[in-house]
């Protein structure tokens, strides 16, 4: 299978503000707040499936918010890592929000969340093999193609393994990329969470992982499970300190990086995640210090 | 391997275990577990957000519970959320814990049609202001036709269960002389981003739904000597649920 050339989609048309400033996620609860305070922000991130609406509020703030602000269009139920074909019509529907909004970048998962017309409502994980690659690279290629502009895949929080699986996570992204020459969304948090669950180094995995075609970072907080024996990829709770480590240390590696403060319950003040942003765009100055520094 | 997946989802086999590593069968259980809350706990709370009138009347508990057994029987049909849910009024009226609460299933098919006019374009009907112009310039009332916007829908219930959603839109719901057994008339449209609804006398329900078929306002008028021509036509008027105002 030969890569699509995107390339000129990605890069050179990148949004100042989404480039240089981190962003939080945009949700029905902070609407008054952003368009009134206009708050100092790269960019808002909305699910696509929750603006596909053709009236009401959703469709309405957004409008107002793009006004202000660069968007990222962040898509939750294509399903690409699904053994069956994709859903035309809500591809069709996403595409038409893509268009409407230009978002910095559209980005979506290595997971399925759809079977036999049913949607599952959860980021299910895929079996490491051949013929999943094949298929998810379809699936990839099929949405670049109708989207006419390259996607981010984001890295799984994943709970359990496959005994069929026969790569490695990174080996199997590093090949996704290498054949459809789509970008990636590194979620830090998930780095996090599926390494403490599979008792693997979070730094090993990002030392294997395709860094030259990261685009965009999420980080997000966990929980931990009943037992305290998994970490849950919930979303509701603030960025923990390991993560912001991992951060920091994927910064030393890969340099800036366009970044999202992701939360999606237990919403706290906006001032809290605008916080978390500030500190993120602190981590990045300094990395953009170091690399200043650095001898030629 | 989506088979046997779903399958385990829902507790209907086992057989993923096998393809789980783990030390045990409680490990593999364990972190099988994770995805299985993870679509009901999601799911439930994605019914919660669409009936959230329901879910405050029966109490977190109770909801949860049916909502539980309703996503056992039924899946989202599509990654639209906000979609979910087009049968949850008729599996209540079917769920026997429910039975004590005779008006809850109409009250949710109130929430749910509300919920998607919310999310349906804006009308573009005529302004109370722009209504009243027209209405004013009329040379012959006997052939003028009242267009009433496809969007607007009529609901007849049992129970008075826009009373009941329209008290639980107030901080403090006051239910005070709220006759939840007696039947009610309703028109729902959207007023401004959202859907509303507003009660009606039987006269005004079916002066309505005659306008729907045939905008002919004489064909329309009801045989009902208590029907207020003037005051529904300034109800209606002031709810913008016109598109059109002409003499055919």
């Amino acid at each position: 299978m030969t890569a699509l050339d995107f390339s000129q989609t990605e890069g050179k048309t990148l949004p100042s503000c989404f480039a240089q400033r981190t962003g939080v996620s945009l949700k029905p609860s902070y609407y008054q707040q952003i368009l009134a305070e206009l708050p100092k922000v790269g960019f808002f991130e909305i699910h696509a499936e929750n603006y596909l609406s053709a009236g009401g509020p959703a469709r309405y703030y957004l409008e107002q918010v793009r006004n202000h602000y660069d968007l990222t269009v962040h898509g939750v139920g294509l399903s690409l890592g699904g053994e069956e074909a994709l859903d035309l019509e809500h591809l069709e529907r996403v595409a038409q929000l893509v268009e409407w909004t230009n978002p910095a970048v559209f980005s979506e998962h290595l997971a399925w969340s759809t079977h036999q017309q049913h949607f599952l409502n959860d980021l299910l994980p895929v079996p490491y093999t051949e013929a999943r690659l094949d298929l998810l690279c379809q699936h990839v290629d099929q949405v670049q193609s109708r989207l006419n502009r390259q996607i981010l895949i984001e890295n799984p929080s994943t709970y359990f393994e496959f005994q069929s699986s026969v790569l490695c996570e990174t080996q199997f992204i590093a090949e996704l990329v290498q054949r459809t020459g789509c970008g990636l969304l590194l979620d830090v948090n998930n780095v996090e969470v599926s390494c403490f669950n599979h008792q693997r180094s979070p730094c090993e995995y990002l030392q294997n992982y395709p860094m030259h075609a990261v685009k965009q970072i999420h980080l997000a907080g966990y929980t931990l499970d009943e037992q305290a024996s998994l970490k849950i990829d919930s979303h509701d709770q603030a960025v923990a300190n390991e993560v912001w480590q991992l951060y920091q240390h994927t910064l030393e590696l890969i340099g800036d990086c366009p970044t999202l403060i992701e939360r999606d319950g237990n919403f706290p003040d906006l001032s809290e995640l605008l916080t978390e942003a500030r500190h993120a765009d602190y981590l990045r100055t300094l990395v953009k210090e170091q690399s200043h520094a650095e001898p030629v | 391997m989506q088979n046997q997946f779903n399958a385990a989802l829902f507790k209907q086999s086992d057989e993923l275990l096998d393809d789980i590593k783990g030390h045990s069968t409680e490990e593999r259980t364990q972190r099988l577990n994770v995805y299985r809350n993870n679509v009901h706990v999601s799911l439930q709370t994605a019914l919660g957000d669409i009936f959230p009138v329901c879910k405050q009347l029966v109490g977190e508990d109770f909801f949860n519970a049916m909502a539980h057994e309703y996503i056992e029987q039924n899946r989202p049909s599509s990654p639209i959320l906000s979609e979910y849910g087009d049968n949850f009024s008729d599996f209540i009226a079917d769920f026997p814990p429910a039975q004590a609460l005779p008006y809850l299933s109409s009250l949710c098919e109130l929430e749910y049609r509300l919920l998607q006019l919310t999310n349906t374009a804006e009308p573009k009907t005529l302004s109370l202001e722009a209504a009243q112009q027209t209405l004013s310039q009329v040379q012959h009332p006997e052939a003028l036709a009242l267009h009433i916007d496809d969007q607007c829908q009529l609901m007849h219930s049992p129970f008075s269960v826009g009373a009941l959603y329209l008290a639980h839109q107030q901080p403090e719901p006051n239910l005070k002389g709220l006759q939840i057994s007696a039947p009610e008339y309703l028109l729902l449209t959207k007023a401004g981003l959202y859907g509303c609804c507003y009660p009606l006398s039987e006269a005004e329900y079916h002066f309505i739904k005659a306008l729907k078929l045939n905008p002919s306002l004489s064909h329309a008028l009801p045989d009902d000597d208590g029907f207020d021509l003037g005051q529904t036509l300034a109800r209606l008027m002031t709810w913008q649920v016109f598109d059109d105002i002409n003499e055919s």
